[in-house]
C-alpha cells in the first residue's frame, strides 16, 4: 500500500515495504533464544519475559515465546516452578547450570558473528 | 459467553491434542498466561475483558491444533527427504507398469472398468504402501542406528530395509573405463561379426563333416535386404572401437559418431525383432530371437544411461550462450 506523498517520502515509503519482510522476521529468528535466555538470569514467567523483551526493542508473539519456554525447558537449559504470588499461580523459569553455559557461548559467538558482518557492511 | 469461558474452552482444545503428561502443566500456564494476555489488551483498548476481545486474543496466540504442535515433541519423518525422489519415482513406474497390463482387457471388453478399478486399478496402490512401509523402516534405521560419521560404514541392520546411501564421493574416470570395456569389447565384436557373417559355414568348419547345419542358414529376405546394412553396422562399430587402442582422445571425439551408429544399430535390431525373420529354420529363429531380445534390452538401458548422463552435464547457460553468440 503506498501513500500519496512527494518526492523522498514517497520513494522512503517505497523502498521500506519492497524489504521482504520474511527476511526480518528470519533475521529475527535466529536471535530469538539468545534474546530469551538473555533475560532469564532472574527468574520471569512467560508474560512478564514478553513485555522485558518488547520493552527493550525486542517484541515476540506469544505463540512464539511460551511454546519456547518449555522447549528450552525440555532442553534441560531452564529451570522452572510453580509460583503463587498475588494474583493466579504462575509458572517462573530460570536459567539453569547448563543454560547459562549456553548462554556465555552463545553470546561469545553471537559477538564474534557481528563483529565479522560489521566488517562485511563496511 | 464471558471472556474467562472464551480462555478455559480454548485452552482445553489446544490441552486435548497435547500429551496427556503435558495437559495439566502446559493447560494451566497456558490459562494464566491468556488471561494476563486479555488483560493485557483489555487496558490498551480501555474496556472491561469481553467475549470479543477474548477471541481476538486466542485467535492471535494461534489455532489450537497448532499452538499444540509448537508443545508437543518434534515430528519426524516417515520417508527421509533425500529418498523422496525415489520413493515418488519408483512409486510412479510401479503403478504405471500394473496399469499398463492390466488394461487391455477393459479395451478388449474382456473387463469392466468397474471391474478392473476394484481389481488392479486400486490394487496397485498396495505397492505405494508397501513401498512406504519399506521407505519408514529405512528410515527408523537410519535415525535408530546410524552410518558411522567417518568411514560410511552401514550397521548390519541396515540391510532390514535396506536402501542406497551416498558413498564418499570418488571422481569417476569414463574415459579410462570406456577404454577397458572397448578393450574387452574387440575380440568379442571381432568374433561375433565373423560367426555371424556365415554361421552356416562356420559350423560346418568347426563341427565334424557331414553335420547338418543347415538349421543355422538365414532366411533368404533377411540375407537379402537387412543383414548387409547390419553387417555394415557391426563393421563400422568394430571400426570405431579400434580406435580406442590407436588413441583414447581420438576415440572421446569420435564419441557422437559412436553413438549414432550404437543408436541405429539398436533401432535396426529391434526391427529385426519385431519384423524379420532372421534364420530359415523356427526353431534356431525363435532361439536366437530370444537372445536377441535380452541382447537389445541390455543395450538399450545402456543407451538410456549414456544419454541421460549426457542430458546431465553441465553447459552454459542459454543467457550466456546468447551473449557469446553476439
Amino acid at each position: 500500500m503506498y501513500h500519496v506523498v512527494h518526492g523522498d517520502v514517497y520513494d522512503m515509503v517505497k523502498a521500506r515495504e519492497a524489504t521482504p519482510p520474511k527476511l526480518d522476521t528470519e533475521l529475527r529468528r535466529g536471535a530469538l533464544v539468545l534474546a530469551v535466555l538473555s533475560q532469564l538470569r532472574t527468574a520471569q514467567y512467560g508474560y512478564s519475559l514478553r513485555q522485558a523483551l518488547a520493552r527493550q526493542g525486542m517484541p515476540i508473539e506469544e505463540g512464539t515465546l511460551y511454546p519456547l519456554l518449555r522447549r528450552l525447558e525440555d532442553q534441560g537449559l531452564l529451570a522452572s516452578e510453580w509460583r503463587i504470588e498475588d494474583g493466579p499461580p504462575r509458572r517462573y523459569y530460570k536459567l539453569n547450570a547448563a543454560g547459562t553455559r549456553a548462554l556465555a557461548d552463545l553470546t561469545a559467538n553471537w559477538r564474534a558473528l557481528v563483529s565479522t558482518l560489521n566488517g562485511l557492511l563496511d | 459467553m464471558d471472556a474467562q469461558t472464551v480462555i478455559d474452552n480454548y485452552v482445553n482444545d489446544v490441552a486435548a491434542l497435547l500429551a496427556r503428561s503435558q495437559r495439566n502443566e502446559v493447560g494451566f500456564e497456558l490459562r494464566t498466561l491468556l488471561t494476563e494476555e486479555l488483560k493485557a489488551a483489555a487496558d490498551k483498548v480501555g474496556r472491561p475483558p469481553d467475549e470479543q476481545l477474548a477471541i481476538e486474543v486466542v485467535q492471535h496466540f494461534g489455532q489450537p491444533d497448532v499452538v499444540a504442535a509448537h508443545y508437543g515433541p518434534r515430528g519426524f519423518a516417515l520417508i527421509e527427504p533425500e529418498h523422496a525422489p525415489t520413493f515418488v519415482t519408483l512409486a510412479t513406474i510401479i503403478v504405471a507398469a500394473q496399469w499398463l497390463i492390466t488394461l487391455p482387457p477393459v479395451f478388449r471388453s474382456t473387463l469392466t472398468f468397474w471391474q478392473w478399478e476394484q481389481g488392479p486399478g486400486l490394487g496397485a496402490m498396495s505397492w505405494v504402501g508397501l513401498l512406504l512401509v519399506w521407505f519408514a523402516g529405512a528410515s527408523w534405521v537410519r535415525r535408530r542406528f546410524p552410518v558411522n560419521a567417518q568411514t560410511l560404514a552401514r550397521p548390519p541392520i541396515h540391510w532390514l530395509f535396506w536402501l542406497p546411501i551416498p558413498r564418499a564421493w570418488r571422481p569417476v574416470d569414463h574415459l579410462a573405463n570406456a577404454r577397458r570395456l572397448a578393450v574387452g569389447l574387440i575380440p568379442l565384436s571381432t568374433v561375433a561379426l565373423l560367426f555371424f557373417s556365415a554361421p552356416s559355414w562356420w559350423l560346418g568348419l568347426l563341427l565334424p563333416t557331414g553335420t547338418n547345419t543347415s538349421w543355422a542358414a538365414y532366411d533368404g529376405s533377411f540375407h537379402r535386404w537387412i543383414f548387409p546394412p547390419l553387417l555394415a553396422l557391426m563393421i563400422l562399430r568394430l571400426l570405431l572401437l579400434l580406435t580406442v587402442v590407436i588413441n583414447v582422445r581420438l576415440w572421446a571425439r569420435l564419441e557422437a559418431i559412436r553413438v549414432a551408429l550404437w543408436s541405429c544399430f539398436v533401432v535396426l535390431l529391434i526391427w529385426v525383432l519385431f519384423g524379420w525373420q532372421i534364420f530359415a529354420n523356427g526353431i534356431t529363429n525363435a532361439l536366437f530371437k530370444t537372445w536377441l531380445a535380452v541382447f537389445v534390452f541390455v543395450n538399450a538401458i545402456q543407451l538410456i544411461v549414456w544419454m541421460r548422463r549426457e542430458s546431465l552435464k553441465v553447459r552454459a547457460p542459454a543467457a550466456l550462450r546468447a551473449t557469446r553468440s553476439n
